[in-house]
């Protein structure tokens, strides 16, 4: 079973140093099937672990294995060390699945681009990166899986590097997430210092033992790393600029997987945080906040990329609350649910770019329903699964961390409930503008221009692009069956054991109690987005929230959160870099040799009055005479 | 047998013979790089022979000046060996490059690279005070002449600051060895075990100094930015590579071993100037407009940080710091070599002249990434090993110290991001399409590949070395060197 694990973690890196190494020798074409096949076999031992997980007894379900010892310092010891239970299967079976069907999608996407080979190889270094982060045993491995996924995410951000906007974004989204890596690490030092050890079992157990201030630092330390890799407030601000990647990177990194690794860290760290009940609440408060800002954002944006983006963080921010609440179950539940409604919309958004001829303004868009039905009716599917309407897929899973707030009942938990709940009424505004701006309405100039005559040409696309969508269409309608309140229970029994301390579990009543209010408030959300939306002579550009040009603008310019760094962090920073390089370095580091040793030298070499033509010789010359003068005084001491 | 002693002897006979003996010019060359090579092998074999816990190994000693009690008293312990191992590979790819990249007169500039390599390898295996004197000074006279000669267009300045600050650091060490030998209880003893806790503050600060100037750290850096920028890439490799090295060297298996009181009395100011530097250096590389000023500022903050690591005096400071030093010799001599490839190809390093470089040269794209990522310790790597060690050490030191040096672990990222972009992406610059040939190939590509292998190979399995180096740097930070060594 674990050599399963470790072959899914070994293929993808195969993969990608193969197709590095081999390069151009590879046919553009051959590069994509062969990354894909690669994630097809990892899916396929991921699957075969899980079933075999599965067969065990509950209490022998947490599987430890060291490869090598891989650091070593004193009594410091780290070994390349992977942890498989139940949360890693969940992680695992995404990571792969979506991996693989993102992988095939690609192939389409990325037909033509003359850098096909390295986009695989990066694709395939990410798939590696994640799954390290997820299987890995110990704090530090996680933290090296943390940082890969960082440096693929960089180079994937900033695949089309003759783009300076791409660059800017790719360097932007690793020096957040290089902040949020020394959070982690300090995290990491705290847990070290007080417990002697960073493998799991040793954390695990000893978190209990911690005292309610040094668990407290831990964990929002923790924190800081979670939050800069799920772009949450207020590390949140390079997501939406890296929309600037290719597309599938979007789905794939930027939706399904990497920036849920925050998520997948608190719940890991369960036991941690449990003795933390601050940290906890902190969560929740930054949960809340979060999924009500991103969603108010999402509202205006007219990138159609990055409305996605901001709606991928306002669900980030509402599993957070999950985990925040104590319901880990429901948080990851809402993972891997996400995973295939959000990477659905992306995917479904890459066909209408593709179409389009990389147009990305959804203003420029409108009537496309009738051209591409087909993407129109998967989009629908993950836009309803999306705003959580049943039977669909994100209703299950968002309803389930609610309903958890009302079991939970403390003041910070209403809060929650009803911010969450607020947060469904946005959602189903900006997702339903999206789906209407671009889907419904009278075509725009641009795209009647464009989108028929593409589509007639080619299809809606190829069919290595449409049929990973048909799957994840599939999937994002029927996946929350797993956990139907009071009929099905598999999710939270899968998770339960990860959990020593217990799991916050709602009751069937409390959750079919919020799945009306929650459900009734999303079409309520839908029916706005159509009364502002739907009529021909409303210009589509604004979502007008009052009279007051205030908070469009504010909501607009992303609540100022980058143009506050730029002003507290960026220009002091560059002053400074500057100040200290023309007016402390240089001439301090400058005047000490050439003005001051140098002059010194220079009136010794004259003085002597030897060597008048060098200084360097006449300080040799120095040297040589006094080290003569010394031994000779030495020799003469000696006899 | 081969002994530490070889490993000093064969490359000091091997560069005098080349540079004297008529060689055709290629012919030389190759013998040099045979030589270098060579020591790659023997190193090497020290490697596969060593005992972490067995001390100093591979060892020599033999009366040399009886009448001052100088012994040529040669070994290797875990330290030792680390620096002497990627001395031997620095070395021989910078050869490699030098002798890809065509030098003229070959004999000398080969010649007293090999030279050099000897007086590294007696800095590193020394046992005794003269010994390391020796090597520690007559490494810096090839160097020199190297620079002065074959270096850039304002070689003349550069060779005398950097003749101004290290010869006068050298000079107070000098003073202060002799006294230390001739003081000794039982008549002239140089050995370093009898000098350990005899020496006052004055002859503490007079070692420390000369070994602060040669890491360099800050703010004794002045003449680093001139030296580097003015050496051949070669010869810059060396120098930063691993001429520094035998500054940080010296602080941990000189310094704090014989001066065990005076270092913990003063840990604080070095572990002050060691978080300045590294921030220091960090900032300043941000602001640089060429890829050698960026590697020169961000080495400035490398040895900064490593004289940090060595003077929070436990296992995992020490252990990291050594750690460390190998990793950013790889990582710098690398990016010298690179750099100096770039500036000779498209005949300029300027930022503003380069840039787009990655669009159809994969390898030279590949190739800088890795470094570059190095570099910036990404997670995972073998730097953010080292790092993480250094940091941890601070970090349960005191935690604030910890937290405020982790700040240059973000900057390095800026910083080594800022050079990444500039060569490789955005907008081809107007020097890029003059290169030939266009990608890394052939010489140039075989004498960087092997430092790059060198470290993912030490991002695999970092334990490898620390393993080794760990029961040695353990000892010279504990305070118990004394008694053991003296027994």
């Amino acid at each position: 079973m674990t050599g399963l694990v470790w072959t899914a973690l070994a293929l993808p890196l195969a993969g990608a140093v193969l197709l590095a190494v081999l390069g151009t020798r590879l046919p553009a074409r051959g590069a994509g099937w062969l990354a894909s096949l690669v994630m097809l076999a990892a899916f396929a031992c991921s699957a075969i672990a899980t079933v075999m997980l599965a067969t065990r007894p509950h209490e022998e379900r947490a599987v430890v294995q060291t490869a090598w010892t891989w650091l070593t310092a004193g009594s410091f010891q780290v070994g390349l060390d992977i942890w498989f239970d139940e949360l890693t299967a969940v992680m695992l079976l995404v990571v792969t699945g979506i991996g693989f069907l993102i992988h095939v999608y690609s192939i389409g996407y990325m037909k033509g681009d003359e850098q096909e080979r390295r986009f695989f190889a990066y694709l395939n270094l990410f798939v590696f990166s994640m799954l390290l982060l997820v299987v890995a045993g110990d704090l530090v491995l996680l933290l090296a899986g943390w940082g890969l996924v960082g440096l693929s995410s960089y180079l994937l951000i900033g695949f089309w590097h003759q783009k300076p906007s791409a660059i800017k974004a790719a360097k932007k989204a690793f020096v957040m997430n290089a902040i949020g890596d020394v959070g982690l690490a300090l995290g990491i030092f705290l847990l070290f210092i007080e417990l002697g050890t960073t493998a799991y079992q040793g954390v695990f157990a000893g978190a209990a033992s911690l005292d309610s201030w040094t668990a407290t630092a831990a964990a929002l330390l923790l924190l800081v790393g979670a939050l800069a890799k799920s772009a949450q407030l207020p590390l949140h601000t390079w997501l939406p600029d890296a929309m600037e990647g290719p597309t599938p990177v979007s789905a794939l990194i930027h939706a399904a997987t990497m920036v849920t690794a925050g998520v997948y860290l608190i719940a890991r760290m369960n036991p941690l945080f449990h003795a933390a009940p601050y940290a906890l609440e902190t969560i929740v408060v930054i949960g809340v906040l979060g999924l009500l800002m991103a969603g108010a954002i999402a509202l205006v944006q007219t990138d159609i990329k990055r409305i996605i983006a901001f709606s991928t963080m306002s669900q980030i921010a509402y599993m957070f609350v999950g985990v925040g609440l104590g319901a880990y179950w429901a948080g990851i539940f809402h993972l891997f649910t996400h995973a295939f409604f959000k990477a659905l919309l992306f995917m479904g958004a890459g066909i209408v770019i593709h179409a389009l001829h990389g147009e990305q303004d959804v203003r420029n868009m409108g009537g496309l329903r009738s051209v591409m039905p087909k993407t129109y009716f998967c989009m629908l599917i993950g836009a309803l699964a999306l705003v959580g309407i049943f039977p669909l897929s994100g209703g299950f899973s968002k309803d389930a961390i609610l309903s958890s707030a009302l079991e939970v009942g403390t003041p910070l938990a209403w809060v929650a409930y009803i911010g969450g709940l607020v947060g469904a009424l946005l959602t189903g505004i900006y997702t339903f503008r999206l789906m209407f701006l671009v889907f419904h309405r009278r075509m725009s100039p641009y795209a009647e221009a464009v989108a028929p005559k593409a589509v007639k040409h080619h299809g809606e696309g190829p069919s290595s692009m449409l049929w990973p969508v048909y799957i994840l269409t599939l999937g994002a309608a029927v996946v929350g069956f797993l956990q139907i309140p009071g009929l099905t229970h598999v999710f939270f029994d899968w998770l339960e054991p990860i959990a020593p301390a217990g799991m916050v579990e709602p009751s069937a009543v409390q959750e079919w109690l919020t799945t009306l209010i929650a459900v009734s408030i999303g079409v309520a959300g839908i029916a706005i987005a159509g009364h502002l939306y739907l009529r021909e002579n409303d210009a589509p550009e604004r979502m007008r929230l009052g009279r007051g040009r205030l908070i469009d603008h504010a909501l607009e310019h992303r609540l100022y959160w980058d143009d506050l760094y730029e002003v507290a962090f960026e220009r002091p920073a560059q002053w400074l870099a500057a100040f200290l390089r023309r007016d402390v370095d240089r001439p301090v580091a400058g005047w000490l040799p050439t003005d001051g040793l140098g002059t010194l030298t220079a009136f010794l070499g004259r003085s002597i009055s030897v060597i008048e033509n060098g200084v360097v010789r006449s300080y040799a010359l120095v040297i040589a005479l006094g080290v003569a003068g010394l031994l000779l005084a030495l020799l003469v001491r000696a006899a | 047998m081969i002994t530490a002693t070889t490993l000093i002897t064969v490359p000091l006979i091997a560069g005098i013979v080349i540079l004297i003996v008529p060689f055709a010019q290629r012919l030389a060359g190759y013998l040099a790089l045979l030589v270098a090579l060579g020591m790659v092998g023997a190193v090497a074999g020290f490697v596969y022979r060593f005992e972490p816990m067995a001390g100093y190994q591979f060892g020599d000693d033999a009366e040399w000046i009886p009448q001052l009690g100088i012994r040529w008293s040669v070994a290797l312990d875990g330290v030792g060996l680390a620096m002497a191992a990627v001395t031997a590979l620095v070395v021989a790819c910078a050869l490699g490059y030098g002798l890809w990249a065509g030098r003229d007169r070959t004999h000398a500039t080969f010649g007293l690279i090999l030279i050099t390599e000897a007086f590294l390898f007696l800095v590193f295996a020394a046992r005794d005070l003269f010994v390391f004197y020796v090597g520690f000074e007559g490494m810096l006279i090839p160097l020199l002449v190297l620079l002065a000669v074959w270096g850039g267009e304002d070689r003349r300045r550069a060779t005398v600051q950097v003749v101004a600050y290290t010869a006068f650091g050298t000079l107070l060490m000098l003073v202060a060895i002799l006294w230390l030998g001739l003081t000794a209880p039982n008549g002239p003893d140089f050995s370093m075990a009898a000098a350990v806790g005899r020496g006052n503050d004055l002859v503490f600060w007079a070692f420390a100094l000369a070994f602060a100037i040669k890491s360099p750290l800050f703010p004794l850096h002045g003449w680093v930015l001139p030296a580097y920028r003015q050496s051949s890439p070669e010869v810059a490799a060396v120098l930063s590579g691993v001429a520094s090295k035998a500054g940080g060297f010296a602080f941990l298996a000189v310094l704090v071993p014989l001066f065990p009181e005076q270092s913990a009395r003063y840990a604080w100011l070095f572990i002050a100037l060691g978080l300045i530097g590294f921030l220091w250096g960090a900032l300043l590389a941000f602001r640089q407009p060429d890829g050698r000023g960026v590697i020169a500022y961000s080495s400035i903050a490398q040895m900064s940080f490593v004289v940090l690591g060595i003077f929070l005096l436990n296992a995992q400071g020490s252990t990291g710091a050594t750690f460390q030093m190998v990793n950013h010799a790889l990582v710098s001599a690398a990016l010298f070599l690179l750099a100096g490839w770039l500036e000779t190809q498209a005949g300029s390093g300027d930022f503003r002249k380069l840039g787009g470089l990655a669009r159809s040269r994969p390898i030279l794209a590949t190739v800088a990434l890795v470094l570059g990522m190095a570099a910036l310790a990404v997670p995972g790597s073998s730097v953010f090993a080292s790092e993480f060690l250094i940091l941890l050490a601070a970090f349960a030191d005191a935690w604030w110290l910890g937290t405020i040096a982790s700040i240059g672990i973000v900057l390095a990222a800026m910083y080594m991001l800022r050079w990444i972009s500039a060569v490789l992406h955005e907008r081809e610059g107007d020097l890029v399409g003059q290169l030939r040939p266009p990608d890394l190939r052939s010489g140039a590509l075989l004498a960087v590949l092997p430092l790059a292998l060198a470290l993912i190979g030490l991002s695999v399995a970092p334990a490898q070395l620390t393993e080794r180096v760990d029961p040695s740097s353990q000892m010279m930070v504990s305070g118990a060197y004394g008694e053991k060594e003296a027994r």
